[in-house]
């Protein structure tokens, strides 16, 4: 298994940290997308400005993880990486590489108006002139990043959620430490800990070369 | 009809003022510089006065307000003085000036004058008596710009006088200048109104005053108001509310039953979402999507052909009005149609120049108004883009134009020895009252410059030299495009994230300009847009065609200043000499082509035309052809292009490219 840290600054961290949480598959790309630019340029940030860490694991399943204060999550990293005279490299099913601008044209591809569109056909022009004007395999490519599965699930420990909870006697609907799973409204439930998990907790319980994590009522 | 672009008669001549009105006309045409407009009420207001015919408003700014009675009818001439003040005041009032210029007592005495006619009237004279000092000459020029509608945001400019260079260029009171002014209110006789002219000229804001007249003009009224770009249809959109806001529309803007604002095309299921689109619904013809051989000329000759078949007592107008922007992105047909379907007028803008080596046709200036004076950039950026574009400072030129589109695009020109070329601009009036001169507004810097530390440093002088810029006053344009560039942009992204806390906004991701944020791309996203500063960053000078327009049609979207940092230092010396003239003499010096040398011009730039319109696929497949390759090595060859760092279009090195490595792909 390896391993690799990037520190992130406050304006890095509100990329992976966005104010409103998490919902959709294309929240969860943008970040994959956002992660994968900011570990190939590696920004060097000074000391006294790092306020949270990214961590790329790397093993049969790859997986990123965002860490900042109170707040950790995790989703699969689906790229290959390899690390050439010191700098990354990832690559998608071993014949497109992920480089800069593949990355830029997937954020603008889901973040443009006719992806949302009515109409089949708008969603698909976007697309189609990428693959003439960059690469044939750009749909293949996003096609795989929206049925990836994205594993998510993160670590919270809300203070101000679990008190106004409490106060309405229902603190175990919010745990004040608690795991997230999922993050559709429809799909997404709490897991409650007892106390607080450290980042290195969250990296062990989602590492399946390591032994296995129970539940106890 | 009078040439001088700075002066305006809103007077309907008759026997008591045709000679007092000649005589100011021949003082502009002495004085092309000073700005004068003659009214006798506000334009755009519904007041009209009864001694009207009598009088006549002389509006300069630097200039007090000149009321001149032709019939010495003292009585009548006062009531018509008082009223039109205390019309002025309401104005005033209106659209919020009066809490920063005060009430009529606070400016009648100071500002306005009344003079009779009497028979030793001269112009002159009567100029150099009313002149305002320094410190009246801005509230005075508010008072103008509201009796000609150029109504500015007082909240953002203010009365007072600003301070430092930013603050003075954004808080500039924009006045319509006489050709401006007369697409505005004139009335013109021709059922399709075209207005033409450079880049930064105005012509969208002229445009959008327009539709609020129309809005406004008549409650049952149908407009469209389309252009080509989506993203410049999506802007209008948003703008449209909070400038009829801001103009004090008072009715509500019915969006779809009576005014829609979106592109020409639009999409099959939403009849609303283009002209096109709407066309369809509207005459029941079935809607085309764009395909390579699908394109406007095809759709709007389909409408065309349809609706002609239709009888004549059944046809209906679409539309009353029709506004349409970017004229030069549309084939002709387009406006055929929409004089079909519009019952009353179609107003057309266009860019005269948004391809410096388009075949200059001379239809195309044959439009109602030209506007060739740019009020976005200043004067010296806008030369030294234009000298860049088409390679003035170089020994062979890239494009030429006869005489009358020089003047056309707003060049005096003066020849002298051995077939050298001065070409001038007047100066504009929006910097007119800067002292620009110790503020270079277009810098170059050569090798080193691209680095992201350079970059930094030009960022951090422009935050110290005006503490109040704000991240979005700049942008960053990246004029190459290849595979690189992206990695440069995240890497210079980051950086500014953490050295200057600022947000920045890869608006070729976003499409958007985003508030806050320092707006970077490629040139793709850059239009109708400006910024106080640009930088625009390259590999180097190349010869391309495409990439000599993208250059200069990206230097020329700053109003302060315009920097090109170059990272190879080859050929630059040119441009910097080129730069160095027009800095000190404030010309353009060149050499003037030879009779052959022109003609050798245009024959490469029809070849290049008939290219233009290919995709990079047909470019690379014309190219295949030539060369004899086979097609099943092609798509291996056109993948090591895309990874070789070879500008796209560029026949000669991708030619060049495929015969130095067509034995290892072709077997």
């Amino acid at each position: 298994m390896k391993r690799y840290e990037f520190d992130l600054s406050l304006s890095a961290q509100k990329l992976f940290f966005p104010e409103e949480r998490v919902k959709t598959k294309l929240q969860v790309i943008d970040i994959l997308m956002e992660a994968t630019r900011y570990m190939l340029a590696n920004p060097t940030i000074a000391k006294t400005n790092i306020t949270g860490k990214l961590v790329l694991l790397v093993d049969r399943m790859s997986r990123l993880f965002f860490f900042k204060e109170g707040k950790h999550y995790s989703i699969v990293f689906p790229f290959l990486v390899s690390e050439i005279e010191g700098t990354l490299h990832f690559s998608f099913q071993n014949n497109l590489e992920v480089d800069s601008q593949l990355i830029s044209n997937t954020i603008s591809t889901i973040s443009c108006d006719s992806f949302k569109d009515k109409c089949s056909l708008d969603f698909i022009e976007p697309i189609y002139d990428y693959e003439n004007e960059f690469d044939d395999n750009f749909w293949i490519f996003l096609r795989e990043l929206l049925l990836n599965e994205d594993g998510y699930i993160r670590y919270d420990r809300d203070e101000k959620s679990y008190q106004e909870a409490k106060e309405k006697g229902e603190e175990h609907k919010h745990p004040l430490n608690h795991f997230d799973v999922f993050y559709s409204s429809n799909a997404t439930f709490k897991l409650g800990l007892h106390s607080e998990s450290a980042e290195e907790q969250l990296i062990d319980l989602l590492n399946t070369k390591t032994d296995c994590k129970y539940l106890r009522e | 009809m009078n040439n001088n672009s700075l002066f305006y008669n809103h007077i309907e001549e008759n026997d008591i003022n045709r000679q007092v009105i000649n005589e100011i006309a021949k003082y502009a045409e002495e004085n092309r510089h000073q700005q004068i407009y003659l009214l006798t009420a506000p334009l755009g207001e519904k007041y009209h006065y009864q001694y009207e015919k009598d009088v006549i408003v002389i509006l300069s700014p630097k200039h007090k307000i000149i009321f001149l009675d032709l019939s010495n009818n003292g009585k009548d001439f006062e009531i018509f003085y008082e009223d039109f003040v205390e019309d002025l005041n309401s104005i005033s009032d209106k659209y919020n000036y009066k809490e920063h210029i005060g009430r009529p007592r606070d400016w009648k005495r100071e500002i306005t004058a009344k003079e009779v006619i009497n028979t030793e009237f001269d112009v002159d004279d009567l100029f150099e008596k009313h002149k305002l000092s320094n410190d009246l000459q801005r509230k005075c020029e508010l008072l103008i710009s509201l009796l000609i509608g150029s109504i500015n945001d007082i909240e953002k400019i203010g009365a007072e006088v600003p301070a430092t260079l930013l603050e003075k260029v954004k808080r500039n009171i924009i006045l319509f200048d006489g050709d401006q002014t007369r697409f505005i209110y004139k009335d013109f006789h021709n059922k399709t109104v075209a207005i033409q002219g450079l880049s930064g000229t105005g012509k969208t804001e002229l445009l959008l005053h327009k539709l609020k007249e129309l809005y406004i003009s008549d409650d049952n009224s149908k407009i469209f108001f389309t252009c080509h770009n989506i993203a410049l249809a999506n802007t209008l959109k948003e703008r449209i509310p909070s400038f009829f806001n801001f103009m004090k529309v008072e009715k509500q803007i019915e969006w779809n039953s009576r005014l829609w604002v979106d592109r020409a095309w639009g999409t099959q299921k939403d009849k609303n979402s283009g002209l096109y689109s709407y066309l369809c619904h509207f005459y029941n013809v079935p809607f085309l999507r764009y395909s390579p051989i699908t394109d406007y000329e095809r759709i709007f000759n389909q409408v065309f052909e349809h609706i002609n078949q239709i009888e004549e007592d059944e046809f209906e107008f679409a539309f009353d009005y029709i506004l349409i922007d970017e004229r030069q992105d549309f084939p002709k047909v387009f406006f055929e149609l929409c004089e079909k379907i519009a019952r009353e007028k179609v107003y057309v803008a266009g860019d005269i120049f948004q391809d410096i080596f388009e075949n200059t046709k001379d239809t195309e200036l044959e439009v109602d108004v030209i506007l060739n004076r740019c009020y976005r950039t200043d004067p010296r950026t806008l030369m030294f883009a234009h000298a860049i574009g088409m390679g003035l400072f170089e020994e062979k030129k890239l494009n030429w134009f006869e005489d009358k589109y020089w003047e056309a695009i707003g060049y005096n020109m003066t020849r002298h020895k051995g077939r050298e070329l001065h070409l001038s601009r007047e100066p504009i009036r929006r910097f007119e009252d800067l002292d620009l001169s110790n503020t270079q507004s277009m810098i170059i810097e050569g090798q080193g410059s691209t680095h992201t530390t350079h970059i930094l440093r030009i960022l951090k002088n422009i935050q110290s030299e005006n503490p109040t810029v704000s991240p979005s006053d700049i942008a960053i344009i990246i004029l190459d495009d290849n595979r690189r560039i992206y990695e440069y942009i995240d890497s210079l992204c980051y950086s500014i994230n953490e050295q200057l806390g600022w947000k920045v906004n890869r608006a070729y991701e976003s499409k958007t300009k985003e508030e806050n944020s320092l707006y970077i791309t490629n040139p793709n996203n850059v239009k109708g847009l400006e910024f106080p500063f640009v930088i625009c960053v390259t590999a180097y000078i190349k010869d391309s065609y495409r990439y000599r327009n993208i250059l200069y049609t990206m230097l020329t979207r700053s109003f302060i200043q315009s920097y090109l940092l170059v990272e190879n230092n080859h050929g630059l010396k040119f441009q910097q000499e080129g730069l160095e003239t027009i800095n000190e003499k404030r010309y353009i010096k060149t050499i003037e082509p030879t009779g052959e040398e022109k003609e050798e011009i245009r024959k490469t730039l029809i070849t290049l035309h008939s290219e233009s319109s290919m995709s990079y696929k047909e470019f690379l497949n014309l190219i295949f052809r030539e060369l004899k390759i086979k097609t099943s090595c092609r798509e291996k060859l056109e993948k090591a292009l895309l990874q070789a760092e070879i500008e796209k279009f560029d026949k000669d090195k991708t030619i060049k490219f495929i015969n130095a490595n067509k034995e290892f792909y072709c077997k």
